[in-house]
């Protein structure tokens, strides 16, 4: 359904520039809060039905299908997964699929789109244009599909309760040695958002952080006129288990930053328990645009929080470029490490025969040296496979598929 | 010597230029990587038991007893919490 212009008759979309429904044949403007539920009442018994039920297929692949009748041209929309809101195929409608909504599973909040389709692309632009190693042909990208999306969230406060048993080094030199050191704690978090939706991964979710939820709104379906959106999907111990990773990394941020005067800390054994306190939760929609892109035919998405306009994407990047540049780099590096090293080491260690007496000292230097060559080397080489791989977590393939079964 | 200097060169040097590279990259194209800051939605944490230098049969046993089996139990899962998607009952036209 959609809900329709006072004016006209005609279809209305949110426009996050003005923060008004606008119509797209007078141009008149409303704030969505003049319509009220009364005014969408006759169109509250139009539900979806699915498409092994309409057609009698028994079929997989359509088991996740839902037929839904566009109210203005009565075309047959269909709508898949949690799909709350699409565009009708052949007249452009937005649809508003009542029933995925009914009011007793409302969201209780939304934040609408304060960042446009256009300034989206802008932003992106500008920041594709200041990476060094991000190829011509992503620079001058040319978007597949831009859709703005309602991702379905729970707000909630949750307890925190865990144990970690720290290990690390202390002193240094010949008296250094390892130590244990033990922390058990509480904390408390408030207004924690987790997606609630199966199909986007909460790493990728998470990075859109932070909303500004000061600006969230009491929810109404006509923030999502002209926007794709998604009801909740996940169950209690969904939600349980996010919470848990979030708490958990931010607990041992704090356990790990308490422990003073040791180094190489790690936590060596722990455990947790987060309460969710389930009374408190709050339902809501937040906006992100979906921008996707072909590059060397796969498929790359650009995630944009649609009130902020934080990016959040790995570019596929020039590896020719990076890899020459880090070997001249590197050559160059070695050589001015070899013509500082080779005086030093030739004075320290210098004739065997008049260096008796500090042989020990020196065999410890020699070993601190190649000790600290190696590191350096091991380091720099875990930093990038680090850096690679969080490159590829946000082109996975699952960001992609969140967006593209939906109707143009 | 020389071969010894030059081979702690070679680690040192390409160790750095892999620590400045992979910052370069991480600069370039990992966009956004990073996510709430614990600041924003939690205090601090408040220790119930502190101990530096424990001994090694102490770490074992550092946390037995902190997080109680009857503390979990506490822990039910609301069973309605996922949003049902309703389905029309099909009419025979």
């Amino acid at each position: 359904m959609i809900t329709q212009c006072r004016n006209c008759a005609g279809q209305l979309v949110f426009d996050p520039a003005k923060q008004l429904l606008v119509c797209g044949h007078c141009r008149s403007t409303f704030k969505p809060e003049e319509f009220d539920i009364s005014e969408k009442e006759e169109l509250l018994d139009k539900k979806a039905e699915s498409m092994n039920d309409i057609y009698g297929m028994d079929s997989d692949e359509f088991m996740d299908c839902y037929v839904y009748i566009c109210s203005s041209c009565g075309g047959e929309v269909m709508i898949n997964g949690s799909e709350a809101s699409t565009r009708c195929i052949y007249c452009g409608n937005s649809t508003v699929v009542f029933s995925r909504i009914a009011r007793h599973k409302r969201p209780q909040a939304i934040i609408p789109f304060k960042v446009t389709k256009e300034e989206a692309v802008m932003i992106v632009r500008d920041r594709f244009r200041k990476g060094l190693f991000i190829p011509k042909e992503i620079k001058n990208f040319k978007a597949d599909s831009i859709r703005g999306i309602y991702i379905p969230y729970w707000i909630v406060n949750c307890d925190h309760k865990a144990y970690a048993v720290i290990q690390g080094t202390v002193g240094s030199g010949k008296s250094s040695k390892t130590a244990y050191f033990g922390r058990a704690g509480r904390m408390k978090l408030k207004a924690l958002p987790l997606d609630a939706s199966k199909m986007l991964s909460d790493e990728s979710s998470s990075r859109l952080e932070p909303f500004n939820f000061h600006a969230a709104k009491e929810f109404d379906d006509d923030y999502l006129l002209g926007f794709y959106s998604n009801v909740s999907d996940i169950d209690y111990g969904d939600l349980r288990s996010a919470a848990s990773r979030r708490a958990s990394e931010y607990f041992n941020q704090q356990a790990l930053a308490s422990v003073k005067n040791a180094r190489s800390k790690k936590i060596i054994a722990s455990d947790h328990l987060t309460t969710i306190d389930y009374k408190e939760m709050t339902y809501a929609m937040l906006p992100a645009w979906f921008i996707t892109y072909d590059y060397r035919g796969k498929h790359n998405t650009i995630i944009v929080n649609g009130q902020t306009g934080k990016i959040v994407c790995g570019v596929p990047w020039n590896k020719v470029l990076f890899y020459s540049l880090l070997i001249a780099t590197g050559i160059a590096l070695t050589i001015v490490s070899f013509i500082i090293l080779k005086p030093f080491l030739g004075a320290v260690f210098g004739d065997s025969s008049h260096r008796s007496s500090s042989s020990d000292g020196n065999g410890k230097l020699l070993g601190l040296l190649i000790g600290s060559a190696i590191a350096m080397f091991s380091f720099g080489i875990a930093k990038i496979m680090k850096v690679i791989k969080s490159i590829n977590l946000t082109q996975a393939g699952s960001i992609f598929n969140f967006v593209k079964k939906r109707q143009e | 010597m020389d071969f010894l200097a030059f081979v702690l060169a070679l680690g040192l040097g390409f160790g750095l230029a892999c620590l400045i590279f992979a910052s370069l990259l991480a600069k370039s194209n990992d966009i956004g990587n990073s996510i709430g800051q614990a600041s924003l939605y939690s205090g601090d944490v408040v220790f119930d038991r502190r101990e530096d230098r424990i001994n090694r049969d102490a770490k074992e046993t550092f946390g037995l007893g902190y997080i109680r089996p009857e503390d979990r139990k506490r822990d039910e899962p609301r069973s309605d919490l996922k949003v049902e998607l309703e389905r029309n009952n099909v009419t025979n036209p």
